[in-house]
């Protein structure tokens, strides 16, 4: 049942789980495969792997936290869940991203919409970047594997009151409005998916497949951060971990050396690429940590008339495609309209505002509704996307310039946002933007948005999916790996995680690692056992 | 493994006088506070080498600590009694940030301390302790209103951390109108006396 939590029966019965940071972690460790990072990619590998009979060893840079220590508490989960404390940005620091970093990666803190590959990404990777094997038909039997796995079906349930704005805003507009499938089993509807799910609804990595490969004998290292791969005569020969504690701090006196037979990237789109870059893998046409994207969010919040409790229901559960595809794959700036939840902390953090702005607009918390537009990055030469780089101590950063293509999706965006709002029977409207004001009605907001000013800074702008970095293709003057994951110039190394997409997804992003890694981990278990 | 040593950031400093500039006519000047800002490393410009560590510091200096002793009730619009908490977390949540951004704090935070580039960048010529409301209100609307983006970073850095503190704390949930957690949650096992 969901009361019974999978990793506290694990660790009773035995699993082999070492805390880096600990006194008695281990300075060696050996495994048939070593997967670095314990998120989508590197949980399902880990799955499929282990099945398979091979001895695996999962490393992640976060903490192990569980059912016990998720008490809803969003300042613990931003400080203990979260890349950064909740802080990370891109280089320049106007975009925030949100990524996840404990035992089940970004999967134990996401909003749980669980979307297949849309059909014109995987054309458009296997038309423009030669990826094998991608088409609908061939990913299919890959997708429903994994929504049998993790239990992902649309939402059947009626929407929150936060989410139903959208609903009800979009079909008085004639918009195709429709649930979204989520990654839940028995949920119950509470809102806190962002902080850990406090039931073990959510099939999150840390529930579902890291117990499965523990359970197979797997063994996982915890408060580990890869500082390099070890490359000898093109192969991998190992790799090293520091410990990085609770704090966010690096501790140099610990450290571990892990050996295996073929090693996975799954660190995410800024982890992977980061780890190759410090490892100075060989990258002739220097790729590596090109073509990232984003999926850059802006977003507006309307006051409404009755109480919408941002907090409470599961947090996603309708989106519109109405504006993502509609000026064709390679058009202008396609978006897809969702709706984030609003707890104290981060709606505060997210205003842009001081003063009485700030206390006045908290105050009517529970009568705020958001409405967010993610952007579709990488479909058009203006969105070549952004670059990890590498900073002189040896961290990553996301350096993504911002242009005009991407503004008039911006402003696309709030525009249709606004009217969704609006029609819904907000009393006001407020793109999230330093110099937006209050509008009050859809004539007032349409005048005021064509005239806000479109630049970094002003615009208030996030992300919580990072992919790209090490694209995937057949030719190695293009892309980092190939189809399958396999590292173009190091052998026994693969990538497996939302790094190798050669786009952005225009959804949410986890069902398509899921999906791309099962497919990619089956071949190499295949492989690796032949 | 390569070396691991610590890392220190090269010491903020500022370029150019201010004396006999009101802080509004500054400010103004952006080619002048380019000039002074372009020179600071503050967003992820820490020079530095591969994988190093930087020593915990989970306490506020007492600097810090009257920064945004001043600070805190301007930007909650409380009073400092009810922002004083906030202060007090403060130190431990810049120093769990993790090493790029909390040295970017620290750079801010450095510049904010120092009277030379308090005055040039800020435009507040008295100490934090000392400054008025009027001057703290126009800082922060001078930084965020600014054409530097750098600015605004700035601006959004001090203000996000500060109200997520506040607004994230269970004492405060009713300034949100939060009700706090479901009552469901409290059959949960992690909410019982000795989880079962």
């Amino acid at each position: 049942m969901s009361l019974q939590d999978p990793i506290e029966k694990g660790l009773m019965s035995g699993w082999r789980i070492d805390d880096l940071t600990r006194d008695d972690a281990p300075a060696l460790l050996e495994a048939d495969v070593v997967i670095v990072g314990t998120g989508a990619g590197g949980g399902t590998a880990a799955e499929i792997l282990s099945r398979a009979g091979l001895s695996v060893l999962m490393i992640e840079e976060g903490g192990l936290h569980h059912q016990k220590d998720f008490k809803l508490d969003e300042l613990w989960a931003f400080g203990n869940l979260y890349q950064e404390a909740n802080s990370r940005t891109t280089a320049d620091a106007a975009i925030s991203i949100l990524q996840g970093k404990s035992v089940g990666g970004s999967t134990t803190i996401n909003w749980t919409s669980s979307f297949r590959t849309p059909e014109p990404t995987l054309n458009y990777w296997k038309q423009q970047f030669g990826v094998l094997d991608i088409d609908s038909a061939n990913m299919a039997p890959w997708f429903q594997d994994r929504e049998n796995r993790l239990n992902i079906a649309p939402w059947a349930a009626e929407p929150n009151a936060n989410n139903s704005v959208l609903q009800n805003g979009g079909r008085q507009l004639g918009w195709n409005i429709k649930a979204i499938p989520r990654n839940v089993k028995a949920c119950w509807n509470l809102g806190y998916c962002g902080f850990g799910c406090p039931t073990n609804a959510k099939q999150s990595m840390l529930v579902t497949s890291i117990p499965d490969a523990m359970n197979a004998g797997g063994r996982l290292l915890t408060r580990a951060s890869v500082s390099q791969l070890l490359i000898e005569q093109g192969q991998i020969a190992g790799l090293d971990c520091v410990a990085l504690d609770a704090g966010n701090h690096l501790r140099p006196s610990r450290q571990c050396r892990v050996k295996g037979r073929h090693y996975i990237l799954s660190a995410g789109a800024i982890g992977s690429p980061a780890i190759l870059l410090r490892s100075e893998a060989p990258d002739p046409y220097g790729l590596t940590g090109k073509r990232t994207f984003l999926h850059p969010v802006v977003a507006n919040i309307a006051e409404m008339p009755e109480k919408v409790d941002p907090f409470y229901g599961a947090p996603q559960s309708i989106y519109t495609d109405e504006f993502n595809w509609r000026d064709g794959n390679e058009g202008k700036l396609g978006f897809k309209l969702e709706v984030p939840p609003l707890h104290p902390a981060m709606a505060a953090g997210v205003l842009g505002m001081h003063g009485e702005d700030l206390r006045q607009n908290m105050e009517r918390l529970p009568y705020i509704n958001s409405v967010l537009a993610l952007m579709r990055d990488g479909f058009h030469e203006e969105s070549p996307g952004g670059e990890v780089k590498l900073k002189d101590n040896g961290r990553p950063v996301v350096d993504y310039p911002l242009n005009d293509y991407l503004w008039d999706g911006v402003r696309e965006a709030y525009l249709q946002m606004a009217e969704c709002q609006f029609a819904a029977g907000a009393k006001r409207v407020r793109p999230l933007h330093l110099d937006s004001g209050d509008y009050r009605s859809w004539s007032e907001a349409r005048e005021a948005i064509r005239d806000l000013p479109l630049k970094a800074h002003r615009v208030r702008l996030f992300s919580a999916h990072v992919m790209g970095g090490c694209t995937m293709g057949e030719n190695s003057r293009t892309s980092v790996v190939n189809s399958f994951g396999r590292h173009h110039h190091l052998n026994n190394l693969s990538v497996m995680d939302g790094s190798v997409f050669p786009t952005s997804i225009g959804a949410n992003p986890q069902l398509s690692i899921y999906g791309l890694v099962a497919r990619n981990a089956s071949r190499l278990a295949a492989e690796l056992t032949g | 493994m390569k070396a691991i040593s610590m890392v220190s950031c090269p010491p903020a400093t500022a370029t150019s006088s201010t004396s006999g500039l009101s802080r509004r006519t500054f400010l103004k000047r952006t080619a002048m506070a380019s000039a002074v800002t372009a020179s600071v490393p503050w967003i992820h410009g820490c020079a530095s080498r591969p994988m190093e560590a930087m020593p915990a510091q989970p306490d506020l200096s007492d600097d810090q600590r009257q920064l945004f002793l001043a600070l805190a009730p301007v930007i909650l619009h409380r009073s400092p009694e009810e922002s004083e908490p906030v202060v007090d977390r403060m130190g431990l949540a810049i120093d769990s940030l993790g090493d790029l951004n909390r040295s970017q704090f620290d750079e801010l935070l450095a510049l904010l301390t120092f009277a030379p580039t308090r005055v040039a960048i800020a435009g507040v010529w008295p100490a934090w302790e000392d400054a008025s409301q009027k001057d703290k209100e126009e800082f922060l609307e001078d930084w965020r209103s600014s054409s530097l983006g750098l600015l605004n970073a700035g601006y959004i850095g001090l203000t996000k951390l500060t109200a997520a503190l506040h607004y994230g704390h269970p004492e405060n949930f009713e300034h949100s109108g939060y009700p706090g957690l479901p009552v469901a949650v409290q059959s949960l096992p992690q909410f019982q006396e000795s989880p079962v």
